[in-house]
């Protein structure tokens, strides 16, 4: 059984420091955050030396407003490979994309439009993610095949609704909170993506959907027998995710200000090496928001040192390459097969 | 086979469409187009068969094809030019890059015992970063008598692409003569109990990215050929597109059913849709909606009729 399951348990030795706070606040595996956060502050050391100036403070605001956006896409992400089964998600970037156009087109560059632009958004988000759900759980299509094909059919409405000439323009307001500070580091994106934190672990730790979607993980036939309905979990999360992708494209518009074609593409795999970085079990049952956004945290750094550095984008390639290589064979092993 | 029920069906349908669909022109033409991804989608059946996944082929391909027009006129900037060895050595120098490759995803799929699907994702970041290294932008030009060799019709009206479909074929065709069939299929689906009853299981999964790297060269060569220039991205989407073709091929994606021709015509339906949208004359903007709708349509189709046919199997 995993970590989460046995919290609250009255025999549990007492923990102090960090491991105290974490039980407190009900995140469990505070351990594996340590990695990313090490790593993160590596490579500020690392983009100081090179570039005195890129650790300072509003350098640092500006990376985690950045990491921000990986975030609140990967939030999605994250439930869904939590669930288990093969769950993935390759739709994340062509839903960010159709929610940014989508975005620009109905909010015209007026307040007025946010209401309804969200409304719009969230609809066409719980569609798409209702699709995927349901060619996954009713036709049995495997999760990475499912939502690959729904990303060529989301680009393809994307480029149908925008003819290939995205339109519009994103309101005063929603450029403010994009691009906006509230202190000098501290940017709005920030403290959104923070409120999408504390909101998803409370889902995760609080709520009987959040103990049925790791229980589901785990042992999908367990969840049944026990009278989980599983089918329901499936949908919910696929639905919750596409909701969660067109938001992020929403406040990607808001930080890039234009909207383009496919400016979402790159985040599709980008969120899952987030959320692995975070220690998200692949296979599911296992794993933390807090954690994938430390790992988006540690993958925008890294872009970032390596652009500070003056690389070319493709030697900029080969170095991400690497190091997602590395650590993935740090701590994303398989197990042996002789056990 | 139920991508050669679709298959049929697409062409059953586009005989209809356009009248000069069945000349041996148009034959000709769509095999040159489709060879390429045709190709990658043997590789990635074997692979996939094994339980695996490779996301690095589009840019092992892509890979191969800005090697082979950056050497096709030499070393100019070292001094070292040739003439005879125009094509034996982008030919040569390319195939070590890519079972390179094969060798490194081997290496982490089975030796470092990471997750095929990210291992193989991280290492397409490497293809992709090498590519646009070697050759930031589109340009250049491969030995013209590999085009010659590719679109000159053996016999007068034999597309000579097939050949390299063939010989990747008859490669698989071998194979699975040997006792590694059985090795691989019992591998996926399940390594575990494949290992307990004695297969290697490691070596088999080593051996399936070998393999599917070797397809990508084959398929850079062709693309190359087809093309006559370099780019950079000339791969990217073609991984995507392969596992595509094969889920619609009836290869399942945890491993263990299917054959590799499920790929050969998956992705041969795959491009003969592609083909046929844009002969309907439907407007751009609405091509990609179309193609994905398709797509979506044709996979919900064939894992329906796969799963009708496993059942009526095991009864």
């Amino acid at each position: 059984m995993n970590n989460h399951a046995r919290e609250g348990s009255a025999d549990e030795p007492k923990a102090r420091g960090f491991g105290a706070l974490a039980s407190i606040l009900k995140i469990g595996d505070w351990w594996t955050f340590v990695p990313p956060i090490l790593i993160s502050v590596l490579l500020l050391l690392i983009g100081q030396v090179i570039n005195p100036g890129f650790a300072n403070i509003r350098n640092i605001g500006n990376l985690l407003a950045i990491a921000s956006i990986l975030t609140i896409g990967a939030a999605g992400q994250t439930s869904v490979i939590i669930s288990g089964g093969g769950g993935i998600d390759l739709s994340l970037g062509a839903m960010m994309s159709f929610g940014a156009v989508l975005a620009s087109g109905l909010l015209q560059g007026s307040n007025a439009n946010i209401t309804r632009t969200l409304v719009v958004l969230l609809a066409f988000g719980a569609l798409f993610g209702f699709l995927n759900g349901a060619g996954i759980w009713w036709i049995k299509i495997p999760p990475l095949v499912m939502t690959l094909a729904m990303a060529s059919v989301v680009d393809g409405l994307t480029l149908f609704f925008s003819k290939g000439r995205p339109f519009g323009s994103p309101s005063p307001f929603v450029l403010a909170i994009g691009g906006g500070r509230i202190f000098e580091f501290l940017r709005w994106l920030v403290v959104i993506a923070v409120a999408f934190v504390i909101l998803f672990t409370f889902i995760y730790r609080k709520t009987r959907y959040g103990k049925k979607l790791f229980l589901m993980g785990n042992n999908s036939v367990a969840a049944d027998l026990n009278g989980i309905n599983v089918r329901n979990i499936v949908l919910s999360t696929y639905i919750f995710a596409g909701m969660m992708y067109s938001l992020a494209g929403f406040f990607l518009l808001a930080s890039v200000g234009t909207a383009q074609m496919q400016m979402g593409t790159q985040y599709t795999l980008l969120s899952v090496a987030a959320v692995v970085l975070g220690g998200t079990r692949l296979t599911g049952g296992k794993g933390t928001y807090v954690g994938t956004a430390l790992g988006s945290i540690v993958l925008v750094t890294l872009s970032s040192v390596l652009i500070t550095i003056g690389m070319a984008t493709g030697v900029r390639f080969i170095i991400t390459g690497i190091v997602l290589v590395g650590i993935l064979s740090v701590y994303s092993r398989q197990p042996k097969l002789r056990q | 086979m139920p991508s050669l029920i679709l298959f049929l069906t697409i062409v059953v349908v586009n005989s209809f469409l356009s009248k000069n669909f069945m000349s041996v022109a148009a034959w000709t033409s769509f095999l040159q187009i489709t060879t390429p991804i045709a190709l990658i989608s043997i590789g990635m059946a074997v692979v996939m068969l094994g339980g695996g996944i490779d996301l690095s082929l589009g840019s092992i391909v892509s890979v191969v094809n800005v090697i082979m027009v950056t050497t096709s006129g030499g070393f100019k900037d070292i001094g070292l030019q040739y003439t005879a060895n125009i094509v034996s050595v982008p030919l040569i120098l390319s195939f070590v890059v890519a079972m390179g490759f094969g060798l490194f995803n081997g290496l982490l799929i089975s030796v470092l015992r990471i997750n095929p699907l990210l291992a193989t994702f991280a290492s397409s970041f490497v293809g992709s970063g090498i590519a646009l290294t070697i050759l930031p932008t589109p340009g250049g030009a491969v030995a013209s008598i590999l085009g010659d060799l590719y679109y000159t019709p053996l016999f007068g009206f034999f597309p000579s692409c097939i050949l390299l479909i063939i010989l990747l074929y008859l490669i698989w065709y071998v194979l699975t003569r040997t006792p590694f069939r059985l090795q691989l299929y019992s591998v996926g689906i399940s390594a575990p109990k494949a290992f307990f009853s004695g297969v290697r299981v490691p070596r088999v999964a080593f051996f399936t990215y070998l393999f599917s790297a070797f397809s990508a060269w084959l398929a850079g060569v062709a693309i190359s050929s087809y093309f006559g220039g370099g780019d950079p991205r000339v791969g990217s989407a073609m991984t995507m597109s392969a596992v595509a073709a094969c889920v619609i091929g009836g290869i399942s994606l945890s491993g263990g059913i299917g054959s590799a021709s499920g790929g050969i015509f998956g992705s041969l339906f795959l491009n003969l849709i592609l083909v046929t949208i844009l002969g309907l004359g439907i407007p751009g903007y609405l091509q990609e909606l179309v193609t994905g709708g398709i797509v979506v349509l044709s996979i919900i189709m064939a894992v329906i009729i796969s799963a009708r046919t496993r059942k009526l199997r095991l009864m």
